[in-house]
């Protein structure tokens, strides 16, 4: 028998990881004012935590943030779009993907501090007003590219990206710039034709 | 109205999945919602000397903590699933009293929380309540733990295996017909050979959650489930709630596979600490935590004694399954019930063996009992055609046979050679040169591999309500789940089928236990039976309004003997010619709208299977009844490419052709078929679960090191779904095909791989560094 003392396992531990993030965001280009003024993981009373503002779908939105809350939680948790999924809160499957200032991210990966300022499309904002679907939107419709649905806002905002890119020139192009999602269900093949027919249908 | 099944109908619920306003369970936030997260053990088998949530508490925004020593009512969960902390609760489901598991003897479950002992690494031992998902996760990593450790073992020990149930009642654990040595004394080629499958985590892309509310002595719970009404019975006799004062609500599931079949610690805890707090708490598991606070496909050894003649004909047939299972349940995931069903044999052997080792307890995932042991069958049939210098296609038509190999009882359909001519063209089998190495593309090593697949067709009861409104709308309501699988659409289709009714005016409503009583949505089972109950609603309703509309002094139909009265696609037809469609007979009621039950119950479900069923467990009819054998068949073809110095391993094309029966939905089913097919990619090349046998743990506990196949893994994949009419199964002739595609193919692509490089691989999962030095 032996005797030891040890902090519980949680696989990554959260410290390490936002430094790894805050890092990522300044190489976004993205404002990061107000991380500076906090440690992560200090906690911050609720009436001293910061506002940030975030265009998202095209609104402005004004909202406080915990420090160490992370643009998906922003998301969904602050401003309720629950549309953006979370599948590993580390990076690794892509169902958070959103579009930062145009660019596909994984949006677990940011911390909403950093995002201060940004432009930010999810899943929500890609249909018309009016109600009618982005044609990526009906592409995987279509095609059935899913089957459970969970990591297809980021599937379908990755795909716009991709060909937006210039990385949808053939299958094999698609496959490998798609790569970054993963799909438990295996609908790739049919991902893969949704994004060839919205190509198509642009160069058409 | 136009046909609408075995057609390709787009889902119902895509408009939905692609706007991301289909809402899983963690989308729900209950007002003054709190957040909770799992500390772990980090040792797997000991005790605890003593905790220090001192830091954790003091962490702003953390509004409590709760250990085995304060978290009160979760002890009365104690023994309820004594089957284990985990949908592996199921087996064994003959035995089982039907009312409650828990004095079950066979079995003692353990839950975590329970008291200081730890029985495996990554056991919740604390749970932290705090204003912010960020908070109560910091909370979790504040908390120091200290524990006197004892020896521990992850990997299991092969020789030290047992069988459950021996003795007196085997439940067909061991199995003998005829004189296994006889016919392994007279064989012309005998294969002898182990194949080893490993831990593998479903890793469904939604992370397990659970969100729990008590509004005085009512409670509702939001999370992700295959199975409501199990969740339902378990919670309501846990806290000592009548059914009809829980709420499970689990609308959208992100993908399950088995992991989210039963009633799980990390549920239970949420709804103890959210009785405790006084407040609604979310809990989303963290992908590491998820590997351990469910459970998994445990590891196995598949040994098999293969004889046969000269002609290729099976003499002997022996198959000895040893699978991992934990320290404190008996998992059994019954794969040589599946392997013996397979080829015509006068002697055969099999055993169910288990063998213990310290980890959570396994479970179900996807084809539990059939991906490890036809890796081992199919792999082990093409050594012995290579032994016999045969077609490997030719040995499986030799053995085929169309009743049961050990019951004695024919197959109420089998399709198993139509599959491999279908799939043998659309591949083009022919063009294989059967030498070893002798087909090449510069510098990559070609190799074309086959397999047969199968699934049992399990059949359980099951109710559904139709509503229907004269308007020209109905409502489809039953306990059923959609985990992906397409339900929410063919269930529409066989209403719109049956009433005459557009798809997209036929609403159905699922995943609430309230509703009526529909089985697990675990072995393929839901199309087949939950469908059959709506099917059934369906002709109760076109027979009431029929009644209605004869005895009425006006109308098309008025006057005739109702029991004459049919209905064909939504129309109701007299015997002389005269008709109405189904919506106008309704709308001339007085009511205007109808609602009825239908059930599903197949003259082979017993009484128990039955209540079993109705009472949250798995009573299934099958796959073998007094006069049946029921199994969905198919063959997958692939071709694999190894290249000749870096021994990378690629797979350009996956063929596969199955008959499963009625196929309700051409497009879902093929997605189904697919996803299957691309999991056993996955199981074939990349799926491990590393372990860490010195500290007795699960290693690669995230979706990055745990490899899934990704779409860059995924080349051409071609989906064959065979007609095949079977009247015995149930009214809709659906056999299931969530799990066939996956059977077959780890053992094609192994079977490949030794076609290309000569290299016989009897380890899962195949690697470049296994072909290092020999191909």
């Amino acid at each position: 028998m032996t005797s030891k003392t040890s902090p519980p396992c949680d696989g990554l531990s959260r410290r390490n990881f936002l430094r790894t993030t805050g890092a990522a965001g300044a190489a976004l280009g993205v404002g990061i004012r107000h991380a500076a003024a906090h440690q992560p993981g200090s906690g911050v009373p609720p009436d001293a935590q910061p506002k940030i503002e975030l265009t998202v779908n095209g609104r402005l939105r004004t909202l406080t943030v915990e420090p160490r809350t992370t643009l998906v939680e922003a998301l969904r948790d602050t401003l309720g779009l629950t549309g953006t999924k979370i599948g590993c809160n580390q990076g690794q499957c892509g169902a958070c993907t959103v579009l930062l200032n145009g660019d596909r991210v994984n949006s677990c990966l940011i911390l909403a501090l950093s995002a201060n300022g940004a432009e930010i499309t999810t899943i929500e904002g890609l249909a018309n007003p009016d109600g009618s679907l982005h044609p990526m939107q009906t592409a995987f419709a279509e095609q059935d590219a899913f089957q459970c649905g969970y990591c297809t806002p980021g599937q379908i905002l990755s795909a716009i990206a991709c060909i937006d890119e210039g990385h949808a020139g053939s299958a094999d192009e698609i496959r490998e710039y798609m790569s970054g999602n993963l799909c438990r269900c295996g609908a790739y093949p049919n991902i893969v034709a949704a994004v060839e027919s919205v190509r198509d249908s642009k160069e058409g | 109205m136009a046909q609408t099944i075995n057609t390709a109908v787009t889902r119902t619920d895509a408009p939905r999945k692609v706007t991301g306003t289909a809402t899983y369970a963690a989308d729900v936030m209950p007002a003054g919602m709190l957040h909770g997260a799992l500390a772990t053990s980090s040792v797997a088998v000991g005790t605890l000397t003593g905790m220090d949530i001192s830091k954790a508490k003091a962490e702003p925004g953390v509004l409590a903590v709760f250990t085995h020593d304060t978290l009160p009512d979760y002890k009365s969960v104690k023994g309820f699933y004594s089957g284990g902390p985990g949908s592996a609760s199921f087996w064994p489901m003959d035995t089982a009293p039907v009312r409650s598991y828990a004095d079950n003897p066979s079995s003692a479950s353990y839950w975590p929380m329970e008291d200081v002992r730890i029985r495996y690494a990554g056991q919740p031992i604390a749970y932290v309540v705090a204003q912010s998902a960020a908070a109560a996760r910091r909370g979790a990593q504040l908390i120091e733990a200290t524990y006197d450790v004892s020896e521990s073992h992850i990997a299991m020990d092969p020789e030290q295996s047992f069988v459950v149930g021996a003795g007196e009642d085997s439940k067909g654990m061991v199995v003998t017909k005829g004189d296994l040595a006889r016919g392994l004394s007279s064989v012309a080629q005998i294969v002898e050979a182990e194949y080893i499958t490993p831990f593998q985590h479903h890793n469904p892309l939604e992370m397990f959650s659970a969100t729990a509310e008590w509004r005085g002595d009512r409670l509702t719970v939001w999370m992700p489930s295959q199975s409501v009404r199990t969740l339902r019975a378990g919670i309501a006799q846990a806290y000592g709630l009548a059914e009809t004062s829980v709420r499970v609500i689990s609308p959208f599931v992100g993908g399950a596979f088995g992991s989210k079949a039963g009633v799980t610690p990390y549920a239970m805890l949420t709804i103890a600490a959210a009785k405790a707090v006084g407040a609604p708490v979310r809990l989303i598991v963290t992908r590491p935590q998820m590997y351990t606070v469910a459970t998994f496909r445990p590891e196995s050894v598949q040994r098999f004694r293969l004889g046969a003649d000269a002609a290729g004909r099976l003499t002997a047939f022996e198959h000895i399954e040893i699978a991992q299972t934990s320290q404190f349940d008996q998992v059994v995931n019954a794969g040589t019930h599946i392997t013996r069903a397979m080829y015509a044999c006068p002697n055969i052997h099999t055993e169910q063996r288990l063998s213990r080792s310290d980890t959570n307890s396994g479970g179900f995932m996807r084809a539990p009992n059939e991906m490890q042991t036809f890796f081992g069958l199919e792999s082990a049939m093409d050594e012995l055609a290579i032994k016999l210098g045969m077609d490997p296609v030719a040995l499986r038509r030799v053995n085929d046979t169309d009743r049961h190999p050990v019951e004695d009882v024919p197959f109420s359909s089998r399709s198993l050679m139509q599959s491999y001519a279908a799939v043998a063209d659309s591949f083009g089998w022919a063009d294989r040169t059967p030498e070893v190495g002798s087909m090449t593309d510069g510098d990559w090593l070609v190799g074309y591999g086959c397999a047969t697949a199968t699934y049992p067709t399990n059949i359980l009861a099951s109710n559904a309500r139709v509503r229907m409104q004269g308007t020209g709308q109905a409502y489809i309501e039953l306990a059923a789940h959609d985990v992906g699988t397409g339900t929410y659409t063919i269930m529409a289709q066989i209403a719109a089928a049956r009433l005459g009714l557009p798809v997209g005016a036929c609403d159905v409503v699922m995943g609430e236990a309230d509703l009526p009583v529909a089985p697990i949505s675990g072995g393929s089972t839901t199309a087949a039976s939950a469908g059959s109950a709506v099917h059934d609603a369906c002709l109760k309703i076109g027979r009431q309004i029929a009644a209605q509309v004869s005895a009425m002094s006006e109308g098309p139909l008025s006057g005739v003997d109702p029991a004459g009265i049919t209905l064909e696609n939504g129309v109701l037809k007299a015997p002389d010619g005269r008709s109405q469609p189904l919506v106008e007979a309704l709308a001339s009621t007085p009511a205007g709208e109808i609602e009825v039950i239908g059930e599903f119950r197949h003259k082979a479900m017993t009484d128990k299977m039955i209540m079993t069923t109705f009472k949250g467990g798995y009573g299934s009819a099958g796959p073998v009844t007094p006069e049946m054998a029921m199994f969905a068949f198919g063959a997958e073809m692939v071709e694999v490419r190894v290249h000749r110095w870096t021994h990378e391993i690629r797979v350009p094309r996956l063929h596969g052709a199955f008959a499963a029966g009625t196929i309700l939905n051409r497009k879902t089913a093929h997605s189904q078929l697919m996803g299957g097919m691309i999991w056993g990619i996955g199981s074939a090349l990349h799926e491990v679960t590393e372990i860490d046998k010195p500290r007795a743990r699960f290693l690669n506990t995230n979706i990055a090191e745990y490899l899934l196949s990704v779409n860059a893994d995924v080349r051409e994949i071609r989906v064959e779904m065979l007609e095949e009419r079977d009247d015995y199964v149930n009214p809709l002739g659906v056999k299931g095909i969530g799990e066939l595609g996956i059977v077959g193919t780890a053992a094609a692509i192994a079977n490949a791989v030794h076609h290309a490089t000569g290299t016989r691989l009897r380890r899962l999962p195949i690697r470049m560094s296994d072909l290092v030095g020999k191909a």
